[in-house]
This record gives structure tokens, sequence and C-alpha cells, in this order.
């Protein structure tokens, strides 16, 4: 029902990329049959997922990277901002801090809200990526919302995970906790002109030697002033480096597999996500049910159970 | 506008807006209070930041793939910035199904000028907000019901 679009989007027209991202991620009718026309066309792409608190530089740091990458291959930043719980609006802001761009350039900006999900993404943060990755670009960018301690989602996105963090963030006990830590490959600490810089430094590096070195990976830490893109070579090359890493340590098969494993495991969350709304919904018109189960004659375990099953419990 | 606007909006997402600032007008709080007045009507806004080109808002627009564009402009120059906006956008085909609106300083000797053009309302200083943000839903509204 979308030919015309995607045979725009294979002769790479950016508005019918635009689009088609809006397709997927509102899950518009026609979803799952554009979906299932990218797959095939994506797998390509370098996904670089940009995580760290707030206010540590994410979005600078974003721009700058993109910005060095552009030289060298077409790049997508897909920067993600939290939604309002109360209003379900978002103020998405990342891209004030991004390159100047045009329609026609190797960059694509895209922001996201997380429309109510936690973890750090959007849930549809896979699909869009895999259009993005369907259209050519060769390094995709997530810029998730600034995070605390253990909003991992990242790490099933990315193939790489930079964890940006800035100095005085809080005593080394806080990455000590489980988490956020475990999860990156490379590690920054940005605003590196600071006051406090090498001693952050110094921490980081002894927390970072405590984790070790994951399948002969050795975690690097780049110092950026991400304002001056200073340092940001270096963490460029940390990121190719990583890349490199990944195809010489994990056979083909080996990552063909797992991604296809974390790809069917994301869509059937996405399928059992919509069957869960729509027996909400039921249970929520279904007034005669609720009121078995206030009368005590059945209880909601059997009914949970009984609107998975597609039964009606009695 | 209004009827013949093809808006791709559809109900059951929110609908997303860019406010952009343009040029040499570096004076951004009624752009942050329009944002935030739209954020609490359950809007999706992208802010441009400052000192944006047309061929930046454009850009934005059609990457973003937003409902409604907002301009906020106070330094005079809209008469020079807004018209290369709409016709950049009308070469992408976008303009038809696009709201475009204005907010700022425009005199009244230019609104015809503007509106003529392409642009779908002009909201003067002292507009309330939500008379604003009540004209685009109403105006997604009917777009997505045609």
């Amino acid at each position: 029902m979308h030919e015309d679009l995607l045979a725009r989007f294979e002769a790479g027209e950016r508005t019918a990329l635009a689009r088609v991202i809006s397709i997927v991620e509102d899950r518009r009718s026609g979803h799952e049959e554009v979906l299932r026309w990218l797959y095939p066309r994506a797998g390509t792409a370098q996904v670089v997922g940009v995580t760290g608190a707030p206010g540590a530089g994410k979005s600078t740091l974003t721009a700058a990277v993109a910005a060095r990458m552009q030289a060298s291959g077409r790049v997508a930043v897909l920067a993600i901002d939290p939604s309002s719980p109360t209003s379900g609006g978002a103020v998405l802001g990342d891209r004030v801090r991004m390159p100047a761009s045009n329609v026609d350039a190797d960059l694509y900006v895209r922001s996201m809200s997380t429309r109510g999900s936690q973890g750090g993404l959007a849930a549809s943060t896979g699909v869009v990526v895999t259009a993005l990755d369907a259209f050519g670009f060769d390094q995709i960018l997530i810029e998730t919302v600034g995070v605390g301690q253990s909003e991992v989602d990242i790490v099933r996105s990315a193939d790489t995970v930079v964890l940006v963090t800035q100095p005085d963030s809080g005593d080394d006990i806080q990455l000590l906790k489980a988490g956020i830590l475990e999860i990156a490959d490379i590690f920054v600490i940005n605003k590196a002109d600071l006051p406090g810089a090498d001693v952050a430094a110094m921490n980081l590096q002894a927390l970072i030697g405590a984790v070790g070195a994951d399948d002969g990976w050795e975690l690097p830490l780049c110092e950026t002033v991400a304002t001056e893109a200073s340092g940001v070579d270096a963490l460029v090359d940390a990121i190719r480096a990583h890349a490199a890493h990944l195809d010489t340590t994990r056979t083909s098969d080996e990552r063909r597999h797992q991604k296809t494993v974390s790809d069917v495991g994301w869509i059937m969350a996405s399928i059992l996500d919509r069957q869960h709304a729509q027996h909400l919904q039921e249970l929520d018109r279904d007034s005669s049910l609720i009121e078995a189960i206030h009368r005590g004659e059945c209880d909601p375990y059997t009914v949970a159970h009984d609107l998975i099953d597609g039964g009606r419990a009695r | 506008m209004g009827s013949s606007m093809e808006s791709h909006h559809q109900a059951d997402r929110p609908p997303r807006c860019l406010i952009a600032k343009m040029g040499l007008d570096g004076h951004d709080r009624g752009a942050h209070v329009i944002s935030r007045a739209f954020r609490d009507a359950g809007f999706e806004v992208i802010y441009s930041g400052l000192h944006q080109t047309p061929e930046e808002i454009v850009t934005a627009a059609i990457e973003e793939d937003v409902d409604v564009i907002g301009i906020s402009i106070l330094s005079g120059a809209h008469n020079t910035l807004i018209p290369p906006v709409l016709e950049q956008l009308d070469d992408e085909g976008r303009l038809d199904e696009l709201l475009v609106i204005l907010g700022g300083i425009i005199p009244d000797a230019d609104r015809d000028g503007l509106l003529a053009a392409g642009v779908d309302a002009i909201f003067g200083p002292g507009t309330p907000m939500d008379q604003t943000v009540a004209f685009v839903e109403e105006s997604l509204g009917a777009a997505s019901d045609a």
C-alpha cells in the first residue's frame, strides 16, 4: 500500500525516508509491510550508541562526531529526548547542537521522543534504525535520553556503546554500581578542560582496569572538549577500531545469529506490547468481568491468563 | 491552508511541530514559551535553536516530518527570510501539507503579503498561547478528518 513511497525511498529521496520513519515509528497502517520491505535492505551500518548523564555533553559530542564521520561516509543521527509523563508531549532540543545541514547532505538528523518508554530509548528505536540502515547510511549515531545508572537499553540497539561522563559527576562509588559502566565499549570524559578532569580520568581508568577487557577489547578512555571539538578525532578512531574489533573477533555467522535472535526478539516484544494494550482495553470495557473479580468469583490471575489465552474468564 | 491542507497527521500519534528562530534575531524567550505550550498540549516540539537559515529550517521540517512549522521572528526581516522558506517547501512538495504559522512582530502592512505567499496564520504580541495552540489543533484535526 506504500509502493510509491518505497520507490521514492529506494531512489534516495529524503522526504520519503522521513515519511517511512514516521510510518514505522507511529505503527501507522501498513507499517509491517514497510518493515518487511526494509529488513533485507538493512544490516550494513555501524550503529553507535552515545549515552550518559543529562548535561554530560552527549548532543554536542554526537554533533562533533557526526561532523567528523561525514567526511568519509553518510551519517544519520537519531536523537532521543524524554516525553512528558502528564501531557505525552516533548521538547526535542538535541537538534540545536547539530551541525548545519541541508536536504542533500550526507547527514540526516531525526529527533524522537521516548513516548513513555523507560530505559533511555524510544520503543520504536529499533525499527527507525532499520529504516536508516536500509536507506544506506554507513554510520548511525543514537543519542539516548540522559540516563542515570541502569538505563541500558542502548546495548541492545547498538554495535558500539560510548559512555559520556564529565568531571565531578559524583564519586566513583556511583560508577561501581551495577549497570551503565558494564555496557560501555568506549569511555569519554567530556569537558576535560574543567578542573578535576585529571582526577576523574584517574578514577575512571582504575575502574575500567577493574572491569577488564571483554573478548580482547581494551576499553579506551577518551578525553574530549566537545564544544571545541578537541579529542574528537581520537574518539572517532576508537569507534572505528571497535567496529574493526567486532569484525575480527566474532565470526560473521555468530553475529548474524545473534542479530537475528535479537531482531525476532524485538518484533515479538512489539507484537506482545500491542496485544497487551488490546487486552487491557477489552478488560476495561468488560465491567462484568471486573465485577466478578470484585465479588470474589474469580481472581485477577485467572483473568490475566484467560485474556492472554483468548478465553473468557468466568 | 485549512481545508486544502493535505496533512498526514493521524490522530493516534502526537502531532510534531518545529519551532524555529531565523537570521540575526537572538531573542528566543517567546520561542521557548510557545514550545512549552505545545509540549503541554501533547505535541512533540523540535526546537531549531537560533540563527537558522531558510534552508536549515526546510531541512529540519523535512527530516523531522513535522505537521507544523512555527517561526518566531522579531527582527523585522520577515519579508526577506520567510518567502524563501515557503518557496523551498513548495519545491520539496511539502508546502500544501504543512501548517506554517508566524509569531512575533509582523506589521499589519506586511501580513497580507505573507498570508498570500503561503503562511497559514500570524499571531502577534499578546495572543494567548491557548489561542495559537487551538488554531493548530483545529487545523490539523480538520485536515486529518478530510
